[in-house]
């Protein structure tokens, strides 16, 4: 079956055409889901309510855009509210202990090596979530500049200047906890 | 380094700069060597960032979806069939209550004859006179 026919079967209560959209799109949205909370136990839940959400206004969706960006931006949303959840609950962005920043080897050869990757992605984690967004859609899923302010539904200039803070914003977390004078 | 220079430089890798900027970026990139590596290091964190690799869900994922659609169909359909339960029994209460409101109006009618709102509804006729005086004994007892 393609695209047309599940969603077609889907919008009538066929769960097995629906089985196919899930499996074609799980992934991209895992891409996503755990791009913007880390992996974590609510990153499975929020991927469950993507597709359940998307099933439920399936009748109302007119295909304007593809169902991997309409999926992405349920995705989003979903995750911008859990995030919301997390800072309500005082949990969001979980400190890194001393502890473990120390077992970061403070290297001053650039950030090409192993260990610095890991810094990279804590550095992510630290980014407040409209930062965070952008960098996931644009550089983790691959979106283009325009398709991640369709998602986001954002003037593509304010895109391009999220970007350019974020990347400075994950500059100076590195700099800051590798203690890089750059 | 110039905060413009630096702007331009992250702006190059999510959007095509005109002529003029890029000219004036490749020029400014040829000239400085902090520039240089400004975008060297961008471009490796930007690197780390696009090849991270995220785990996939659970193996049952799709499963366990079907079957939350499926869970909230059935309270979807619970419900409703809870309303159209309510609506039915609602209906025939009033239905019934309109049946015996009839029947004791047209019974009113029949026994006193009289087509006044008393008579219809069954109250006893009691005159001016009369109220007063129950009045007056209520109020002495």
């Amino acid at each position: 079956l393609n695209e047309e026919d599940c969603l077609n079967g889907a919008r009538n209560g066929n769960h097995d055409a629906y089985r196919q959209i899930i499996n074609r799109h799980k992934q991209k949205v895992a891409h996503t889901i755990f791009g913007m909370l880390g992996n974590c136990s609510e990153a499975e839940d929020v991927g469950q309510e993507t597709f359940i959400m998307f099933f439920r206004s399936l009748k109302s969706f007119r295909a304007d855009s593809s169902i991997g960006t309409y999926l992405t931006r349920i995705a989003i949303n979903l995750c911008l509210n859990e995030l919301n959840r997390r800072k309500r609950n005082r949990k969001l962005f979980q400190r890194i202990s001393d502890a473990e920043f120390s077992a970061i080897p403070n290297s001053k050869k650039g950030i090409n090596e192993k260990e610095n990757e890991q810094l990279v992605y804590q550095a992510l984690d630290h980014l407040a979530p409209k930062f965070r967004s952008v960098i996931v859609l644009r550089l983790m899923d691959g979106y283009s500049t325009r398709e991640t302010a369709q998602i986001l539904g954002i003037p593509s200039g304010t895109v391009l200047s999220r970007l350019k803070r974020a990347q400075q914003k994950l500059k100076h977390f590195i700099i800051l906890k590798t203690g890089e004078n750059r | 380094m110039k905060k413009k220079l630096i702007k331009m430089l992250c702006y190059s890798f999510d959007a095509r700069l005109s002529p003029r900027k890029h000219k004036k970026l490749a020029e400014a990139l040829h000239n400085s060597a902090g520039l240089r590596a400004e975008k060297k290091y961008l471009i490796s964190i930007r690197e780390i960032i696009t090849r991270h690799s995220t785990p996939a869900f659970s193996p049952f994922f799709t499963r366990k979806v079907i079957d939350g659609i499926e869970n909230r169909n059935f309270i979807q359909k619970n419900n409703d069939t809870l309303y159209i339960q309510m609506q039915s029994l609602f209906r025939k209460i009033v239905l019934v209550a309109g049946v015996l409101f009839i029947t004791m109006i047209s019974y009113n009618i029949a026994r006193t004859g009289n087509f006044s709102l008393e008579g219809v509804l069954g109250f006893p006729k009691i005159t001016l006179a009369e109220n007063i005086e129950l009045v007056t004994n209520l109020y002495w007892e």
